[in-house]
């Protein structure tokens, strides 16, 4: 009842503001002009799905702090607890796919260190980051393994064209600090106005005393408590008129312990999480251009991002921003000639995450540890070749090793991509990588885009890609018994030697026949991805945009329990069991109707399902086959309508957001709503599959709000802002605090 | 008319933070005294054994099992076979987390073969209070469980009273399922086994929430009569 309450609500809030929207006259355009910066590694510019855009302006509006703060806001996207992994591990879910299957980039290089699958995002402070894209579906044929599901890519502070610097104290509920000194500047004059080189350097601190919604902790937070340090620096440099070298490092560490006291009757209980994590990311990059002709900027265009999308839509216009991109340096009458040129790029980097992590008891009992360090190496080179205003290519080889706990592996990589510009109305893109791992051999993924305009109003999208992600290293060689269920996990390498060792040592009372099919050379899970868009823009300040996205899953990585113990307790491994899908719609309206007022509107339709248990429940197969009503006790046969979905998932999934800004008093505001319908937390009736008599995480709204004034010309800014102001939290996510409230001060220097 | 957009718009944020606001999100923590029943909270099972290879500082060893007497309600860690063959006790909590609850029977299988006790254990698919007459000698030896576990396992006619989601890895108990028992000395009652972490929580949302803690509830007629009516 709550749910359709709701969603009328936002229905006719949607409604009457068309209304309003279609009473006012201005004339105003949409979108602001904007360059697009040809040398960065902008998923902009090589992914064929649609490309989600949140730019620093609108980071700053918001004041958030933490990625994850910033990715739980958008359409789409869900932040869950993995309760299964422990109270530490949380990931971030897109279009239906867990956390395993999201890459996580920081300047276009993958980030690493994940807590069964799972990347924690409030390691990564906002601070510095320039603007964030998102690609939902498989993007393989971008950055191979692990994009399966899509890729976030963290673009940091890139353009620098004066000297300044900032401060920004921020401080709120559960102590909550966020101190950030910033500063940059070009140098090395030249005949370059902004200089040859420029330099960037920031630093962060956070802290937060955690939240916790478990009315049955007495002590102790169920979204842990931590401090985090980070520093960051970049630095560029023009050689000459042809060559430039880019050199991009980041250090992050957290320190975290959480105390969990459980009093009930006469007991208490306590539970000490110590987390210790750090994070090296280190980046050189060597770009030469080989053109005959003036050569542009790599840095300019990055200002035109800044006035772009503070509403994050999907920015689809990759074709779009180019050909803008060309007018624009048309009319600035420099670089007009930007046929038959090329560009070669050489870069090297290297990330390394450690990371201890030890629970305990009261007790001096250890319940678990998860110690590991963990280097990523990536050597790539790469070619741009602009033939002319019509045809493009992209391309380039690679190689990765990875090095985790004495474990080697080894991967190449090349790719190649075109884009052509068939005629005004319609342009393709089309894409190829392919990628060779020692273990699991060679893998091509393509992708392709096309983008048709049918009238100036309307322009129609397709796009197509697939994905695939190998096997981690846990699934090949863990041994691992959970000291809390007792079960235990066995990689598929192992399962061979270590079963015949227990069964040596009589642990087995039985083994199961699927114990033979269990397969060293686990498979890949691969994925396809369709989706299907339309653009409409009614009325100039108007945009409506619809896609329909499909996901297929094959070969998804299932535990299967091969054998049974001694004492009751299962023995699990791997297998390629299922076929998963994830489909919907996604819609978004945004509107720019009066100056310095932006309203959108998301929504997200979302079907998550597992044909595997489908499949059960059609032929009836133990434990499938029943459905208990546990409201009354009564069991009956189950159905395939039964089946809602996967876990965590919400069927829909709202958003609005207003950003407001008035410009001659120095004010702005931003009011954010989401929405998001129940979800499945977990069977509560013995059948493995999820039916509306199971655990459900209720449907909720968080509502989020900021209010900034500048004063004394633009160099101090007071901001205040409120994180889910209505405090509404549920035991069943653990990792969703409830009402924070800061107040920030932010200290600018620079020149007038 | 900008004005009048404007107004619409915060007359529109208004009314959705309304729409959003807080709902009741306190924990009901159900009543289970009916008056006649006994209920008991937290009973401690063997905290400190571990089921798991090489984690060091838990002491790796099988859980200790412990046994219970209804109608005294107290606890006896006793292992002898003396004690295990006396009428001092109704039920044993055995295995992984103590979890699995045998009766008292000296002649099946279980922790009081070759005794003298006379327990037996079926289920019913009913509310606690809804379960109002043992059946009869009959019916009962047949349907006999002789102890209740893990729901389906080892084997799918294996009725339990929990079941350990694959999902989470946690122990869920099974609502709304009811015990019908014969004590040691054959009396009749019924049983609920309502959770195993500390302090019955509806939802168990930590992996290493508190376990094993009994919360359970029974009743035992003790006239000898079939009669198991509750309020």
């Amino acid at each position: 009842m709550r749910t359709s309450k709701d969603l009328y609500t936002l229905f006719i809030l949607c409604c009457s503001s068309l209304c309003a929207f279609s009473q006012s006259d201005t004339s105003r355009t949409l979108k602001s002009v904007e360059v697009k910066a040809v040398h960065l590694e902008t998923l902009t510019s090589r992914a064929a799905m649609p490309v989600t855009v949140i730019s620093r302006k609108t980071l700053e509006m918001m004041g958030s702090r933490r990625l994850d703060e910033v990715m739980r806001e958008q359409t789409g996207i869900a932040i869950v607890n993995d309760v299964s992994a422990g109270s530490r591990a949380i990931g971030m879910q897109l279009q239906g796919f867990s956390a395993d299957y999201i890459l996580i980039l920081i300047d276009g290089q993958p980030m690493i260190g994940r807590n069964a699958g799972n990347f924690d995002l409030s390691r990564i402070t906002v601070s510095d980051i320039e603007r964030i894209e998102i690609v939902k579906g498989a993007s393989s044929s971008l950055f191979g393994s692990e994009a399966l599901g899509g890729v976030v890519n963290i673009i940091t502070r890139q353009h620098i064209d004066a000297a300044q610097g900032q401060a920004i104290v921020r401080y709120g509920s559960q102590h909550t600090q966020d101190f950030t000194l910033e500063g940059e500047t070009p140098f090395g004059g030249g005949t370059n106005k902004s200089g040859n080189g420029s330099l960037n350097l920031s630093g962060n601190f956070y802290h937060t005393d955690g939240f916790n919604v478990n009315s049955f902790l007495s002590k102790g937070a169920t979204a842990p408590p931590y401090d985090s340090y980070s520093l960051q620096g970049r630095l560029r440099y023009k050689l000459n008129a042809n060559n430039s070298l880019n050199i991009a490092g980041r250090w992050a560490l957290r320190n975290s312990i959480n105390e969990s006291v459980y009093s009930s009757s006469q007991v208490t209980n306590t539970t000490r999480d110590v987390l210790h994590e750090s994070d090296v990311n280190g980046a050189i990059v060597w770009q030469v251009n080989l053109n005959k002709g003036r050569n542009a900027n790599p840095d300019k265009g990055w200002q035109a991002n800044l006035n772009k999308d503070r509403n994050a839509t999907p920015d689809k216009d990759w074709q779009a921003n180019l050909n803008k991109d060309r007018k624009t340096n048309l009319n600035n009458g420099w670089n007009a000639n930007l046929t038959n040129t090329w560009q070669l790029k050489t870069q090297y980097y290297l990330t390394r995450y450690s990371t201890t992590q030890d629970v305990s008891t009261g007790k001096s009992a250890q319940l678990s540890s998860n110690d590991f360090t963990q280097y990523y190496h990536r050597f790539e080179e790469q070619v741009q070749y602009v033939v002319s205003n019509q045809l493009s290519f992209t391309g380039g080889i690679g190689g990765n090793l990875e090095v985790m706990d004495g474990n080697d592996l080894k991967s190449e990589y090349a790719y190649a991509q075109g884009d052509w510009k068939v005629n005004n109305r319609l342009s393709s893109r089309l894409g190829f990588r392919y990628d060779h791992s020692d273990f699991y051999g060679g893998r091509l993924n393509p992708s392709a885009g096309l983008k048709y305009s049918l009238s100036e109003k309307i322009s129609l999208t397709a796009a197509f890609g697939t994905g695939y992600k190998t096997p981690d290293f846990q699934k090949r060689y863990q041994v691992f018994t959970n000291p809390q269920a007792g079960y235990t996990v066995l990689g598929v390498e192992e399962v061979a030697i270590q079963l015949a060792a227990m069964q040596a040592a009589g642990l087995i009372s039985e083994v199961r026949p699927v114990a033979k099919d269990i397969s060293a050379a686990l498979k890949p899970e691969m994925a396809v991805s369709y989706n299907v868009g339309m653009s409409y823009t009614p009325v100039q300040k108007i945009r409506i945009d619809v896609n329909g996205f499909y996901n297929q899953l094959h070969n998804f990585i299932n535990t299967v329990q091969i054998a049974t113990r001694t004492n009751f307790q299962p023995v699990y491994s791997y297998i390629n069991l299922d076929r998963s899908f994830t489909g919907g719609v996604e819609a978004g309206v945004s509107t720019h109707v009066l100056k310095g007022l932006d309203i959108s509107f998301g929504y997200q339709l979302l079907y998550a399902k597992d044909r595997g248990i489908m499949d059960s429940i059609r032929t009836g197969a133990y434990p499938y086959n029943k459905i208990r009503n546990n409201n009354t006790g009564e069991t009956r046969a189950s159905k395939v309508s039964d089946y809602i979905g996967l876990e965590n998932r919400s069927r829909h999934m709202l958003n609005l957001r207003v950003f407001y800004e008035y410009a001659p008093w120095g004010i702005s505001a931003t009011f954010r709503a989401n929405y998001k319908s129940r979800s499945g937390y977990d069977d509560a009736n013995n059948n493995r599959f999820l039916d509306t008599y199971d655990t459900f995480i209720d449907a909720y709204c968080l509502v989020y709000a900021s209010i900034e004034k500048k004063l004394c010309k633009g160099h101090l800014a007071v901001q205040i802002t409120a994180d889910n102001l209505m405090n509404y939290t549920d035991m069943l996510m653990p990792g969703q605090p409830g009402r924070i409230l800061m107040a920030g001060l932010k200290w600018r220097l620079f020149k007038q | 008319m900008y004005k009048r957009a404007q107004w619409q718009w915060l007359a529109a944020i208004v009314l959705l933070t309304m729409a959003c606001k807080k709902e009741n999100n306190n924990v009901t923590k159900l009543n289970y005294e009916d008056g006649v029943s006994t209920v008991i909270y937290d009973l401690a099972g063997d905290t400190e054994a571990s089921v798991a290879d090489g984690v060091e500082g838990k002491e790796k060893r099988p859980f200790r099992s412990f046994y219970f007497k209804l109608s005294t309600k107290l606890q006896s860690w006793d292992s002898s076979n003396t004690f295990k063959q006396s009428n001092n006790w109704d039920l044993a909590f055995t295995d992984i987390y103590n979890a699995l609850v045998y009766v008292n029977n000296g002649s099946g299988e279980g922790p009081g073969k070759g005794g003298a006790g006379k327990g037996l254990i079926i289920a019913v698919d009913s509310a606690y209070s809804k379960v109002t007459i043992a059946p009869e000698e009959d019916a009962f030896e047949t349907g006999n469980l002789r102890f209740a576990g893990w729901d389906g396992y080892p084997q799918p006619y294996n009725t339990g009273w929990y079941f350990y989601s694959l999902n989470t890895h946690l122990a869920v108990p099974i609502q709304n399922r009811t015990f019908i028992i014969r004590t040691a000395d054959g009396k009749y009652g019924k049983l609920e086994l309502i959770n195993v972490y500390q302090g019955n929580p509806p939802t168990v949302t930590d992996l290493f929430w508190p376990a094993p803690y009994f919360t359970f509830r029974y009743f035992v007629q003790q006239d000898g009569s079939h009669n198991l009516k509750t309020p």
